[in-house]
């Protein structure tokens, strides 16, 4: 009360140390809370009550309870809070990632090798029925092996996925929040009072919310605080909250996130970044989807390569390889909301020069276009009912029909490594040997010889007749056909679907033949072949064998991992410090509260005295008035 | 960071995380000890989870090597061992045809010598049909599930197998050939004697296989001789008979060395591939086995650190300034 006198003086200090004093008690209380700000009083002189030049001051009045507290600190907190949440969470998928693929036991390469194993053991005994059995199940198990991994990526997306959807339900409830705070505090606000608690509260669902993805806030002038998130999406708009929504994309495991607008789904997933939301989002097309690919990649190559070896030799009922391992072909899905009928074809044409990433088909209206999702470079545009080649692929689109501008498809040209099959179960169906034998005629007085005979063409209907070779007249006749001798000393001859190459120099009239080899079990020239696979350059331009391109994949993983822990261990401590930074600002020091404590009440009592002496002021004036 | 003000939960917060930083330090170097594993996920050492991958790969190659060089030797030994047979069923019929040759023998004497003769060309023809452990015919080429040599219906032996030869890899670039065709027994050469009173008098080469050697040399001694001539011509036959036994030992010899000089090279190979696969598996050990000296130096340090950490929390939280207020 600003009253006249001593009096009133007295008690507007007792009143405004009062407050301090609760203010005080207020921050040790609130020691342990988490988002607290610490509160100060500000006081103010009271000004004289009459003017003159000696007049007094009317004592002291409580002007705010101020939350001490820097705005531009919150936002750095914020945005650390983001971006370490962002990367632990990337480094804990990842991490996970990297101990299946890499795992010397689990991984793909034991079994890869088993099964190598298991083929030149066939090699060293073509004819064991054992031999081919054990290879038999050896495929088994690495085709099992190549679905295990692909499940368990498979986990990771589903795990991923329904962490980013729980994250989506707490975006939501975090921004219900907001929205309920800035309601009460505008009321607050209007009646004139200052609430700091529920400022303290909505500061601490701010970060919350950053925690879980980047967030901007701006606030206006009536209290409330807007939240944006992604580039520039209103999650709260004063006291109105969005929804968020995740569901499923097409094309089946990518899962989207939008923002409802009326009736309307906004799709915001590519804008959305930072916090355990972006990471999660980002996770599945950066690494889980690149990691599949590049395991189905080596899926392909495998089943490819063995399956043409296989089919130029020669099994154990004389007949000719046959498929050995069974492929789907590369998935194509259309959007459900397309217009256009039929499906495109989608083969691989060039195992070298597949990538790893999926594509995206889409029409513009007048062509096709093709884009690659991991870089979004468009690679290829083909029209209507066209085709065209690009990254290995051949894409035909001649059974598409009536496409209208946004129909699109998914590609998922190596997604395959779930869906292989061993197409053989009879061990004698294994083709050891090669379907052709040559031979020299022991009359030859001269020094050629064959040096090597490979099936080049194993559809070739003319492969098994027998072919005779004729050295005459300074040149080989191949059934009569004249092929020159070569110079270099090898002569190559290709005819019938085989090739072979002649060393050494003949003598005229030697002979010699090329013919079936039926019969032949013992051979076991088709199974070293199929043995050497193991060590064919057969991927990324030539340069990559088998295991090559899986160890590609497990280093990626591993540096991707690698390089998530290490930035989460550099943001842990930035979000560390940044913390500090506030605390430092805003965090209850209680031994600077227990001196305050002191203070003020011995400011208290000094103000109760002011108030007794005026007391004893105004008993001696009655005292010396009463007669 | 403001540096003259620290709240009170920033000073717990601080100590909590230096404590659970130390444990979990601890806790990873106690995990590798316990181990004795360096790398406990391939993300601690990404560059080595891979180079162990493919350190494992080459052992398993060269694991793989060896024992296909096993089964090379196993098969090229039993083969020079029947050889070795081969070359003594020779040696006898070349004894016998020079005893065969000796004027005093009668026709009695000689149709004795033919019998052995006849029974030395059976053992051949069972040499020659040797099988391996696995039940392959040994000389039979890719054929080798049928026996290679066969009387035909005029008694002649002939060979039904073919001339392939099974190779098998015994390190990347080097394969070696485990068996040799029997067509090498099918193919002696025996130079024609010219006799001068033929017009003309060029005599063509005999071709003949080793068991026509025997079965020739059998038909001649069983049969009688009753003239003069036909006495000269039987050392003429005899003759002919020791060439042919020279030809078909040489052939056997031929062999024996391709066999030797193939075993040599796997055993050489052999020395190679342990060498390789010790490398192999040196390297790998270096990349994954824990230094345990080191590892033990640094746990310890790291419990020391840690009961730093704990110790100092303790003290530093006694102190407060409510203590001394009254």
């Amino acid at each position: 009360m600003s009253g006249n006198g001593i009096f009133g003086i007295g008690s507007s200090a007792l009143l405004a140390y009062q407050r301090a004093l609760q203010v005080t008690g207020h921050n040790i209380a609130n020691v342990g809370t988490e988002g607290y700000s610490r509160q100060r009083v500000e006081l103010a002189a009271l000004s004289p009550a009459t003017a003159g030049a000696a007049s007094p001051g009317s004592g002291v009045r409580p002007v705010a309870v101020n939350r001490v507290m820097d705005g531009f600190v919150e936002s750095w907190l914020g945005m650390n809070a983001s971006a370490a949440a962002y990367e632990r969470t990337y480094a804990q998928f990842a991490s996970h990632l990297d101990n299946i693929l890499a795992d010397p036991v689990t991984g793909l390469t034991p079994a890869l090798n088993s099964f190598f194993a298991a083929m030149s053991d066939v090699a060293s005994d073509p004819t064991s029925t054992a031999a081919r059995q054990n290879l038999l199940a050896e495929a088994e198990s690495l085709l099992d092996r190549f679905a295990q991994l692909d499940r368990r990526i498979g986990e990771q997306r589903a795990l991923a996925n329904g962490a980013a959807t729980d994250t989506v339900e707490e975006i939501n409830q975090l921004a219900g929040g907001i929205a309920a705070l800035n309601r009460q505090i505008v009321e607050a606000r209007g009646r004139g009072n200052l609430p700091a608690d529920l400022l303290d509260r909505r500061d601490q669902l701010v970060r919350d919310l950053a925690d879980r993805v980047s967030v901007n806030t701006m606030e206006e002038s009536d209290g409330s605080l807007n939240v944006y998130v992604g580039r520039g999406q209103g999650l709260v708009v004063g006291t109105h909250a969005s929804q968020l929504i995740a569901r499923s994309a097409a094309g089946g495991d990518r899962l989207e996130v939008g923002i409802r607008n009326g009736s309307t789904f906004v799709p915001i997933t590519d804008s959305l970044s930072g916090g355990r939301l972006g990471a999660l989002l980002d996770l599945g097309p950066d690494l889980l989807d690149e990691s599949a690919n590049a395991l189905g990649r080596v899926a392909i190559a495998l089943t490819d390569q063995f399956n043409e070896l296989h089919a130029a030799g020669m099994d154990l009922t004389g007949a000719l390889g046959g498929v050995f391992f069974s492929r789907p072909e590369p998935r194509v899905s259309g959007n459900p909301s397309n217009t256009a009928t039929g499906v495109p074809a989608l083969t691989i044409a060039d195992i070298g020069e597949l990538g790893t990433s999926d594509y995206q088909l889409r029409f513009d209206g007048s062509a096709w276009n093709v884009r690659r999702v991991a870089d979004g470079a468009l690679v290829a545009t083909a029209p209507e009912g066209g085709s065209v080649d690009f990254d290995g692929l051949t894409l035909n689109l001649a059974s598409v029909t009536g496409a209208v501008a946004g129909d699109t498809f998914a590609l998922q040209p190596t997604r395959v490594a779930r869906d292989l099959a061993v197409a053989i179960s009879d061990p004698r169906a294994v083709a050891a040997a090669l379907p052709v034998r040559s031979s020299a005629s022991a009359d030859n007085a001269g020094q050629a010889h064959f040096v090597d005979l490979s099936v080049t063409g194993a559809s070739d209907p003319a492969l098994l007749t027998e072919v005779t070779i004729v050295f005459s007249g300074g040149e080989y006749l191949v059934n009569g056909d004249p092929v020159p001798l070569d110079p270099s000393g090898d002569t190559t001859i290709s005819v019938n679907g085989w090739t072979a190459v002649l060393r050494g120099t003949p003598a005229d009239g030697d002979t010699f033949t090329v013919r079936d080899n039926i019969g032949g079990v013992g051979d076991n020239r088709g199974a070293l072949a199929l043995a050497g696979l193991a060590g064919m350059r057969v991927l990324s331009g030539g340069t990559a064998t088998l295991s090559d391109s899986y160890a590609e994949l497990v280093v990626d993983v591993g540096v991707k991992t690698r390089r998530a822990q290490i930035n989460a261990d550099v943001q842990e401590k930035m979000l560390h410090d940044a913390r500090a930074h506030r605390d430092s600002i805003s965090g209850v020091n209680l031994d600077e509260e227990a001196a305050n404590l002191l203070r003020y009440q011995q400011a208290y009592q000094a103000a109760a005295q002011v108030i007794a002496v005026a007391g004893s002021m105004f008993d001696t004036l009655i005292a010396a008035v009463r007669r | 960071m403001n540096g003259t003000r620290m709240s009170t939960s920033m000073v717990y917060a601080n100590g909590i995380n230096s404590i659970q930083r130390q444990q979990t330090e601890l806790a990873r170097l106690q995990q590798q000890l316990a181990t004795g594993r360096r790398i406990l996920s391939p993300s601690d050492d990404p560059a080595g989870a891979v180079q162990s991958l493919k350190f494992r790969e080459g052992i398993a190659a060269v694991d793989q090597y060896a024992r296909n060089a096993m089964m090379a030797n196993t098969r090229l030994e039993l083969e020079e061992s029947v050889l070795a047979q081969f070359g003594d069923v020779l040696q006898r019929g070349r004894e016998l045809a020079l005893t065969a040759a000796n004027g005093t023998q009668t026709n009695e004497s000689r149709a004795a010598i033919a019998v052995e003769i006849r029974q030395l060309a059976d053992a051949l023809v069972d040499l020659g049909n040797t099988r391996d452990a696995n039940g392959e015919y040994l000389f039979a080429g890719y054929r080798s599930t049928e026996p290679p040599f066969v009387r035909n219906g005029g008694g002649e032996v002939v060979f039904q197998g073919d001339g392939g030869q099974r190779r098998v890899a015994i390190s990347p670039d080097r394969s070696v050939a485990v068996g040799d065709s029997g067509d090498a027994f099918m193919r002696l050469t025996i130079q024609g004697v010219a006799d001068p009173d033929d017009d003309p008098p060029v005599v063509p080469d005999v071709r003949v296989s080793m068991f026509g050697v025997l079965d020739d040399m059998a038909t001649a001694l069983s049969t009688p001789r009753t003239t003069p001539a036909a006495v000269a011509q039987l050392h003429d036959e005899m003759n002919l008979s020791l060439q042919g036994f020279d030809q078909a030992l040489g052939r056997v010899l031929e062999l024996r060395t391709g066999v030797g000089t193939r075993l040599n090279t796997i055993e050489r190979q052999s020395v190679a591939n342990d060498d390789h696969r010790l490398q192999l598996q040196t390297a790998l050990s270096q990349i994954e086995d824990l230094d345990y000296a080191e590892a033990i130096s640094r746990f310890n340090l790291q419990q020391v650190a840690l009961e730093a950490a704990q110790t100092t929390y303790v003290q530093f939280g006694r102190l407060s300034l409510f203590d001394y207020l009254k």
